[in-house]
Protein backbone atom coordinates (compact mmCIF):
# COMPACT_ATOMS: atom_id res chain seq x y z
CA UNK A 1 0.00 0.00 0.00
CA UNK A 2 1.44 3.34 -1.01
CA UNK A 3 1.80 6.30 1.32
CA UNK A 4 -0.91 8.07 -0.57
CA UNK A 5 -3.43 5.23 -0.16
CA UNK A 6 -2.63 4.95 3.54
CA UNK A 7 -3.24 8.65 4.04
CA UNK A 8 -6.48 8.49 2.13
CA UNK A 9 -7.61 5.53 4.21
CA UNK A 10 -6.71 7.28 7.46
CA UNK A 11 -8.49 10.40 6.35
CA UNK A 12 -11.63 8.44 5.63
CA UNK A 13 -11.55 6.67 8.99
CA UNK A 14 -11.17 9.99 10.82
CA UNK A 15 -13.92 11.53 8.74
CA UNK A 16 -16.32 8.67 9.47
CA UNK A 17 -15.47 8.69 13.17
CA UNK A 18 -16.00 12.43 13.39
CA UNK A 19 -19.31 12.14 11.62
CA UNK A 20 -20.49 9.43 13.98
CA UNK A 21 -19.46 11.40 17.07
CA UNK A 22 -20.87 14.65 15.79
CA UNK A 23 -24.08 13.01 14.66
CA UNK A 24 -24.84 11.26 17.94
CA UNK A 25 -24.03 14.29 20.09
CA UNK A 26 -26.27 16.45 18.00
CA UNK A 27 -29.08 13.94 18.36
CA UNK A 28 -28.80 13.83 22.17
CA UNK A 29 -28.77 17.56 22.65
CA UNK A 30 -31.77 18.02 20.40
CA UNK A 31 -33.75 15.32 22.19
CA UNK A 32 -33.01 17.07 25.45
CA UNK A 33 -34.45 20.28 24.05
CA UNK A 34 -37.87 18.90 23.22
CA UNK A 35 -38.68 15.90 25.42
CA UNK A 36 -42.16 14.37 25.06
CA UNK A 37 -43.47 17.37 23.19
CA UNK A 38 -45.69 17.26 20.12
CA UNK A 39 -42.72 18.51 18.17
CA UNK A 40 -40.47 15.66 19.29
CA UNK A 41 -40.81 13.81 16.02
CA UNK A 42 -39.91 16.87 14.00
CA UNK A 43 -37.12 17.90 16.39
CA UNK A 44 -35.54 14.47 15.94
CA UNK A 45 -35.74 14.83 12.21
CA UNK A 46 -34.34 18.35 12.20
CA UNK A 47 -31.25 17.16 14.05
CA UNK A 48 -30.32 14.98 11.12
CA UNK A 49 -27.44 15.56 8.75
CA UNK A 50 -29.26 17.76 6.29
CA UNK A 51 -30.96 19.97 8.86
CA UNK A 52 -29.31 23.14 7.58
CA UNK A 53 -30.28 22.54 3.96
CA UNK A 54 -33.80 21.63 5.02
CA UNK A 55 -34.09 24.85 6.98
CA UNK A 56 -32.78 26.98 4.11
CA UNK A 57 -35.15 25.33 1.62
CA UNK A 58 -38.19 25.65 3.91
CA UNK A 59 -37.45 29.29 4.63
CA UNK A 60 -36.97 30.10 0.95
CA UNK A 61 -40.25 28.45 -0.07
CA UNK A 62 -42.35 29.63 2.87
CA UNK A 63 -40.90 33.03 3.76
CA UNK A 64 -39.39 34.56 0.60
CA UNK A 65 -41.09 37.75 -0.52
CA UNK A 66 -43.92 36.79 -2.85
CA UNK A 67 -47.51 37.30 -3.82
CA UNK A 68 -48.96 35.05 -1.16
CA UNK A 69 -48.79 35.70 2.55
CA UNK A 70 -46.22 33.49 4.36
CA UNK A 71 -48.99 32.55 6.81
CA UNK A 72 -51.03 31.07 3.96
CA UNK A 73 -47.97 29.28 2.60
CA UNK A 74 -47.25 27.77 6.01
CA UNK A 75 -50.87 26.66 6.34
CA UNK A 76 -50.62 25.02 2.91
CA UNK A 77 -47.36 23.30 3.89
CA UNK A 78 -48.91 22.02 7.13
CA UNK A 79 -52.04 20.77 5.37
CA UNK A 80 -50.06 18.95 2.66
CA UNK A 81 -47.84 17.37 5.33
CA UNK A 82 -50.86 16.27 7.33
CA UNK A 83 -52.42 14.66 4.23
CA UNK A 84 -49.12 12.89 3.65
CA UNK A 85 -49.06 11.39 7.14
CA UNK A 86 -47.27 13.86 9.41
CA UNK A 87 -48.80 13.72 12.87
CA UNK A 88 -48.73 17.42 13.62
CA UNK A 89 -50.36 20.40 15.17
CA UNK A 90 -53.89 21.34 14.05
CA UNK A 91 -54.13 22.98 10.64
CA UNK A 92 -55.76 26.31 10.00
CA UNK A 93 -58.60 26.22 7.45
CA UNK A 94 -57.74 27.02 3.82
CA UNK A 95 -59.99 28.60 1.20
CA UNK A 96 -61.95 25.84 -0.61
CA UNK A 97 -60.23 26.20 -3.97
CA UNK A 98 -56.79 26.16 -2.32
CA UNK A 99 -57.72 23.13 -0.21
CA UNK A 100 -58.79 21.19 -3.33
CA UNK A 101 -55.57 22.06 -5.14
CA UNK A 102 -53.33 21.29 -2.15
CA UNK A 103 -55.00 17.90 -1.73
CA UNK A 104 -54.31 17.05 -5.35
CA UNK A 105 -50.67 18.15 -5.22
CA UNK A 106 -50.05 16.32 -1.94
CA UNK A 107 -51.74 13.02 -2.78
CA UNK A 108 -51.47 12.62 -6.55
CA UNK A 109 -49.54 15.43 -8.16
CA UNK A 110 -49.47 13.57 -11.48
CA UNK A 111 -53.20 14.24 -11.83
CA UNK A 112 -52.79 18.03 -11.83
CA UNK A 113 -53.81 19.53 -15.18
CA UNK A 114 -54.13 22.98 -16.73
CA UNK A 115 -57.74 22.97 -15.58
CA UNK A 116 -56.68 23.01 -11.91
CA UNK A 117 -54.42 26.00 -12.53
CA UNK A 118 -57.25 27.67 -14.47
CA UNK A 119 -59.63 27.17 -11.54
CA UNK A 120 -57.21 28.91 -9.17
CA UNK A 121 -56.63 31.71 -11.68
CA UNK A 122 -60.39 32.23 -11.94
CA UNK A 123 -60.57 32.40 -8.14
CA UNK A 124 -58.19 35.36 -8.36
CA UNK A 125 -54.77 33.82 -7.81
CA UNK A 126 -51.96 35.10 -10.02
CA UNK A 127 -49.51 32.72 -11.67
CA UNK A 128 -46.86 33.68 -9.12
CA UNK A 129 -49.27 32.99 -6.27
CA UNK A 130 -50.09 29.56 -7.76
CA UNK A 131 -46.35 28.87 -8.13
CA UNK A 132 -45.82 29.65 -4.44
CA UNK A 133 -48.81 27.56 -3.31
CA UNK A 134 -47.61 24.62 -5.42
CA UNK A 135 -44.11 24.76 -3.93
CA UNK A 136 -45.48 25.03 -0.38
CA UNK A 137 -47.75 22.03 -0.90
CA UNK A 138 -44.96 19.98 -2.49
CA UNK A 139 -42.59 20.90 0.35
CA UNK A 140 -45.07 19.75 3.00
CA UNK A 141 -45.85 16.52 1.17
CA UNK A 142 -42.18 15.75 0.54
CA UNK A 143 -40.96 16.58 4.04
CA UNK A 144 -43.71 14.51 5.66
CA UNK A 145 -42.67 11.48 3.60
CA UNK A 146 -39.03 12.03 4.53
CA UNK A 147 -39.88 12.32 8.24
CA UNK A 148 -41.96 9.12 8.13
CA UNK A 149 -39.15 7.29 6.36
CA UNK A 150 -36.51 8.44 8.85
CA UNK A 151 -38.75 7.60 11.80
CA UNK A 152 -39.34 4.14 10.35
CA UNK A 153 -35.57 3.66 10.20
CA UNK A 154 -35.37 4.60 13.88
CA UNK A 155 -37.94 1.87 14.58
CA UNK A 156 -40.72 4.24 15.52
CA UNK A 157 -43.85 2.06 15.58
CA UNK A 158 -46.25 5.01 15.27
CA UNK A 159 -44.71 6.12 12.02
CA UNK A 160 -45.02 2.70 10.43
CA UNK A 161 -48.57 2.12 11.68
CA UNK A 162 -49.99 5.30 10.24
CA UNK A 163 -48.68 4.31 6.82
CA UNK B 1 -43.02 37.78 -17.81
CA UNK B 2 -40.01 36.15 -16.16
CA UNK B 3 -40.97 32.88 -17.83
CA UNK B 4 -40.94 34.67 -21.18
CA UNK B 5 -37.42 35.90 -20.46
CA UNK B 6 -36.26 32.39 -19.61
CA UNK B 7 -37.80 31.09 -22.83
CA UNK B 8 -36.10 33.83 -24.83
CA UNK B 9 -32.71 33.14 -23.27
CA UNK B 10 -33.04 29.41 -23.92
CA UNK B 11 -34.88 29.73 -27.22
CA UNK B 12 -32.65 27.34 -29.15
CA UNK B 13 -33.18 24.50 -26.69
CA UNK B 14 -36.39 22.85 -25.68
CA UNK B 15 -37.18 24.07 -22.16
CA UNK B 16 -38.16 21.21 -19.92
CA UNK B 17 -40.64 21.72 -17.10
CA UNK B 18 -37.90 20.69 -14.67
CA UNK B 19 -35.69 23.48 -15.94
CA UNK B 20 -38.52 26.00 -15.71
CA UNK B 21 -39.27 24.99 -12.14
CA UNK B 22 -35.60 25.27 -11.17
CA UNK B 23 -34.93 28.58 -12.92
CA UNK B 24 -38.17 30.48 -12.35
CA UNK B 25 -37.70 32.77 -9.32
CA UNK B 26 -34.77 30.54 -8.36
CA UNK B 27 -34.27 32.19 -4.97
CA UNK B 28 -37.63 30.79 -3.83
CA UNK B 29 -36.94 27.18 -4.81
CA UNK B 30 -34.39 26.41 -7.53
CA UNK B 31 -31.22 27.54 -5.76
CA UNK B 32 -31.81 26.06 -2.30
CA UNK B 33 -33.33 22.89 -3.78
CA UNK B 34 -30.45 22.35 -6.22
CA UNK B 35 -27.90 22.80 -3.43
CA UNK B 36 -29.77 20.28 -1.29
CA UNK B 37 -30.06 17.85 -4.20
CA UNK B 38 -26.37 18.16 -5.03
CA UNK B 39 -25.41 17.36 -1.43
CA UNK B 40 -27.72 14.35 -1.25
CA UNK B 41 -26.97 12.87 -4.67
CA UNK B 42 -23.27 13.74 -4.98
CA UNK B 43 -22.08 14.66 -1.48
CA UNK B 44 -20.16 12.36 0.87
CA UNK B 45 -22.15 9.21 1.58
CA UNK B 46 -21.81 5.51 2.25
CA UNK B 47 -24.03 4.98 -0.81
CA UNK B 48 -22.58 5.21 -4.30
CA UNK B 49 -23.83 7.84 -6.73
CA UNK B 50 -25.47 5.08 -8.79
CA UNK B 51 -27.31 3.67 -5.78
CA UNK B 52 -28.59 7.11 -4.83
CA UNK B 53 -29.79 7.77 -8.37
CA UNK B 54 -31.57 4.43 -8.27
CA UNK B 55 -33.37 5.37 -5.02
CA UNK B 56 -34.45 8.64 -6.64
CA UNK B 57 -35.71 6.85 -9.76
CA UNK B 58 -37.65 4.37 -7.62
CA UNK B 59 -39.35 7.15 -5.65
CA UNK B 60 -40.20 9.01 -8.86
CA UNK B 61 -41.74 5.85 -10.27
CA UNK B 62 -43.82 5.44 -7.10
CA UNK B 63 -45.01 9.03 -7.52
CA UNK B 64 -45.75 8.36 -11.19
CA UNK B 65 -43.30 11.14 -11.96
CA UNK B 66 -41.33 10.99 -15.24
CA UNK B 67 -38.36 12.85 -13.79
Amino acid sequence: MSMCQTLALLFNIVRLALREMFGSQEMESCNALAPDSLEEERAGFLCMRYAEQTRILSNAVLSSPGETNPTLRRAVETQAAKLSGRASSPTSPLPDEVERYVTKVALHAYKVTDRDIQALAEAGYSEDAIFELTLSAALGAGMARLEIGLNALKGDADATQSH
Amino acid sequence: MRLKVIELVLKDQPVSDIRRTLTYRAEVFGHPFSAYLQEILRGPSDWSVGERELFAAFVSRKNQCMY
